[in-house]
């Protein structure tokens, strides 16, 4: 399975939620439940949209990114916040250029279908340009 | 040669899909758009190519001693600060990250002045905290029309708030009457 | 022989005194005529020696006769003198020019002791007046002390009692002067008890059972009371300091006690840390909120992303299909209820003053029309902003917004197609009356004060679950927090409504 998004959530309702809502879709789908998995993933060739929970048990999602900037993860992948938290907080601030979309729960699946969609004709965009 | 028309817009985080929403509204203007979207250098092409096929104006990442031409639009590249030569010739930058970003929509709008003949308009569209505020109180300060993007329509509406807050913007608008402004001016 | 023996006194030599001459001369100067004397004594005379001493005693008491007599004669002539100033007249002033010159002198010396007699009594006197008038001040200070004072001797007897406390007891001093202290607790509790000054030097354990709050330092007693009913009228909480006095030998020598009444204090102190705890408890509640919000959106969002796939794939079962409408727009409604009680909460805390910026109302009401503009257009429903783009007033930009949006959803509801929602602003002293209009179904007089209130909705028949119910109490809650009013107007069912509320232009 080629899987062009990956979801980062501690909830497994939300997980399950998102694979089903993307598979209906024909959108193949990772779901991890928090920051090693993600970044192991990452280390294992992952290439897609990340969708990131912000309030996670093990380390939150600001962290959870600065760690992928960190292990030089970041390439070749576009990373969206997806979270029931519906202001952003000052610990977003210095990742405003790395995270371009910041998606609240709950959404409407036609408008999340609509931008998951238009990050993969970027990152399309990206590997054509390879 | 006198200088064209200038439509800058300013834009941040849920900006990409706000720009695939204003685009295919937008005719090819008798002006020059230039966009400073907070970016990663990793996909500002991809996102150029991908804003392309939406928009009915030619498209191109910005490019270091441009004349900008009106009924184009240019993208600043990520990581790099883009300003405006005499309003025309794009020049680009690596000096230090303002407001913690670069490329950063006050840089860039700060570095307009008087238009000659020209209309110009500085637009603050979605993004989390307060880059281009200072960039609208310049562009009021030169005549220029401000828009900022309206709370509803906003993915975050950070940046045009802090823009509206300035007391220096014209028009809060949705994404759609921001299409509809720029149109009646530029159309 | 005798008699010859007494007349005749043998001398040295065994010659005889001439007795009778001596007796003459002597009897005469005895009887007063101290110029008797032996005449012409010769050198060869016998008795020469006895004859000079005689001479000599003769002149001596001629002499102190004549002092004496001077004395006397200046005794008499000063006798007036004398007398006035015994008897208190220390104006009066010896003569000094008397032909005798002991005379003189004692009227001299009359005088200087008339002089310091006087400059004495002067000082004295000066030293009493200063006396008195230090005493008086004393006695003014206690008397004009703003607190509620009284004073007692050593026996406990009140000597001062001053208009404060005249005013706070209602009791005058000509009734409390003179009495024992703990005859005034009467005043004060209603009932004889011992009032603070009268447990100076006791233990400390006897004085806490007798107040509210009690402390001391050193001599001096502090003590706070609560008396219920105070003189009849309400609840007081006075608060009361007494010190012992000493004389100069540090003997006790009485007290003093100062009463102030500090419940006007109290209660905008309890008034302080009652809004004190309840903006804790506001963030309290937008925490709790926020929290409750965080994790309702979580289980919510499987329910909105799922029920439209489910919809998708339900075909020809209508009833089915309603079901699942239904389920949607429930779930729509508790995410609105969500997003609407968190700004409700987000709204209770206080605005800081830096937060408010200079806002036009005319381009808020706007903005705030744009966020309904399709609705509007939908429904015919026409919008008329009368604010002129002047008025600006201090504001959170934002909750402005709010307001507006919410006002208008409201008049945009309850407008029927074809009618116009109209806002107007009212500059008056200071203040800008808002007004949003609307040409709509009205409002039952009744109703006009708790539309405002949460949850409160105008048809109770009619569980809308589309009509949430939280709008107007956001919006009274952001006209609080800008210091403002708002209420309804409406001339009744069908007749149109009126919300307005008022905003100050200065900033608080």
């Amino acid at each position: 399975m080629d899987a062009k998004v990956m979801l980062v959530d501690d909830e497994e309702c939300i997980r399950e939620t998102v694979t089903m809502l993307l598979e209906s879709e024909g959108i193949d789908v990772i779901t991890v439940a928090g920051a090693s998995a993600c970044l192991q993933q990452l280390k294992d060739g992952f290439r897609g949209v990340i969708l990131m929970d912000v309030m996670m048990p093990e380390m939150d999602g600001w962290e959870t990114i600065r760690e992928i900037q960190k292990a030089g993860l970041q390439p070749g992948n576009v990373i969206s916040m997806l979270t029931a938290l519906d202001i952003p907080d000052e610990r977003m601030e210095g990742l405003q250029e790395t995270i371009v979309d910041y998606i609240t729960k709950p959404f409407s699946p036609e408008s999340f279908i609509e931008k998951i969609r238009k990050y993969l004709v970027v990152l399309d965009q990206l590997t054509g340009k390879n | 040669m006198p200088t064209c028309n200038l439509v800058m817009i300013g834009s941040s985080t849920g900006g990409l899909v706000i720009l695939e929403e204003l685009f295919p509204r937008i005719p090819v203007l008798n002006a020059a758009v230039v966009i400073i979207q907070h970016i990663t250098p990793l996909i500002d092409q991809s996102f150029v190519t991908s804003l392309a096929r939406v928009s009915r104006m030619p498209i191109t990442l910005a490019q270091e001693g441009t004349n900008i031409q009106a009924g184009r639009v240019y993208l600043a590249p990520g990581g790099r600060h883009l300003t405006l030569v005499r309003n025309r010739v794009i020049h680009l930058n690596d000096s230090e990250k303002v407001n913690s970003v670069r490329p950063s929509i006050d840089v860039a709008m700060k570095s307009l002045s008087t238009p000659f003949g020209a209309k110009i308009a500085g637009v603050i569209l979605t993004g989390m905290g307060a880059d281009g505020a200072a960039g609208i109180i310049h562009i009021k300060q030169l005549g220029g029309t401000t828009i900022a993007q309206d709370q509803k329509t906003s993915i975050i509406y950070g940046m045009p708030k802090a823009a509206a807050e300035t007391g220096c913007i014209d028009y809060i608008f949705s994404t759609d009457r921001i299409a509809d402004k720029i149109k009646e001016m530029f159309g | 022989m005798r008699k010859q023996e007494a007349n005749h006194i043998s001398g040295q030599d065994g010659m005889i005194l001439p007795l009778p001459e001596l007796t003459d001369i002597l009897t005469r100067i005895c009887s007063g005529d101290t110029a008797a004397r032996f005449q012409e004594i010769a050198e060869h005379d016998h008795f020469r020696t006895v004859k000079k001493l005689v001479n000599d005693l003769g002149a001596y008491i001629e002499d102190t006769n004549s002092v004496a007599q001077e004395m006397a004669m200046g005794l008499c002539e000063h006798y007036e003198i004398l007398n006035r100033i015994s008897q208190g007249d220390f104006s009066a002033r010896a003569a000094v020019n008397s032909g005798s010159e002991i005379v003189a002198k004692m009227g001299e010396l009359i005088n200087l002791e008339a002089d310091s007699l006087t400059a004495a009594i002067s000082r004295a006197k000066q030293a009493e007046d200063e006396t008195k008038s230090a005493y008086q001040q004393l006695v003014d200070i206690v008397e004009f002390l703003p607190d509620a004072t009284l004073v007692v001797d050593r026996s406990n007897k009140i000597i001062a009692w001053n208009r404060a406390i005249e005013k706070m007891s209602g009791i005058g001093k000509d009734e409390m002067l003179g009495k024992p202290s703990h005859k005034c607790s009467l005043a004060f509790y209603g009932e004889e008890r011992p009032m603070l000054i009268d447990l100076l030097g006791q233990e400390p354990d006897l004085m806490r059972q007798h107040f509210t709050h009690f402390n001391m330092d050193g001599n001096t007693l502090f003590a706070e009371i609560f008396i219920p009913s105070f003189r009849n009228g309400g609840n007081r909480t006075f608060w009361a300091t007494a010190t012992p006095l000493f004389d100069k030998e540090v003997n006790p020598s009485g007290g003093i006690e100062s009463i102030r009444d500090i419940t006007a204090y109290k209660r905008s102190e309890e008034e302080r840390i009652r809004l004190e705890s309840g903006l804790q408890q506001a963030k309290i509640i937008e925490a709790f909120m926020m929290r409750l919000g965080h994790d309702l959106r979580t289980p919510l969002t499987p329910l909105t992303a799922l029920l439209p796939l489910i919809k998708e794939r339900v075909t020809n079962n209508p009833e089915l299909e309603r079901m699942l409408d239904i389920c949607r727009r429930s779930t729509t409604n508790i995410t609105k209820l969500i997003d609407r009680a968190q700004a409700l909460a987000n709204l209770s805390i206080p605005i800081a003053r830096d937060s408010l910026a200079h806002t036009s109302l005319s381009l808020t009401a706007d903005i705030a029309y744009s966020e309904n503009a399709d609705v509007m257009a939908v429904k015919h429903v026409t919008w008329q902003n009368d604010i002129r783009p002047d008025v600006i007033v201090p504001a959170v930009s934002e909750q402005l917004t709010v307001l507006f949006a919410n006002l208008i959803t409201n008049s945009v509801d309850a407008s029927p197609p074809h009618t116009t929602i109209r806002v107007t602003a009212e500059q008056q002293d200071g203040t800008v009356t808002v007004a949003v209009r609307d040409e709509g179904v009205g409002l039952r007089t009744e109703h006009l004060d708790c539309i405002f209130d949460a949850f409160f909705k105008v048809d109770e028949s009619r569980h809308d679950l589309d009509a949430v119910g939280l709008g107007l109490a956001i919006c009274k809650r952001i006209v609080l927090n800008h210091h403002g009013r708002i209420w309804a107007e409406s001339q009744g069912l069908g007749k149109g409504a009126a919300i307005i509320f008022t905003i100050n232009q200065e900033a608080y």
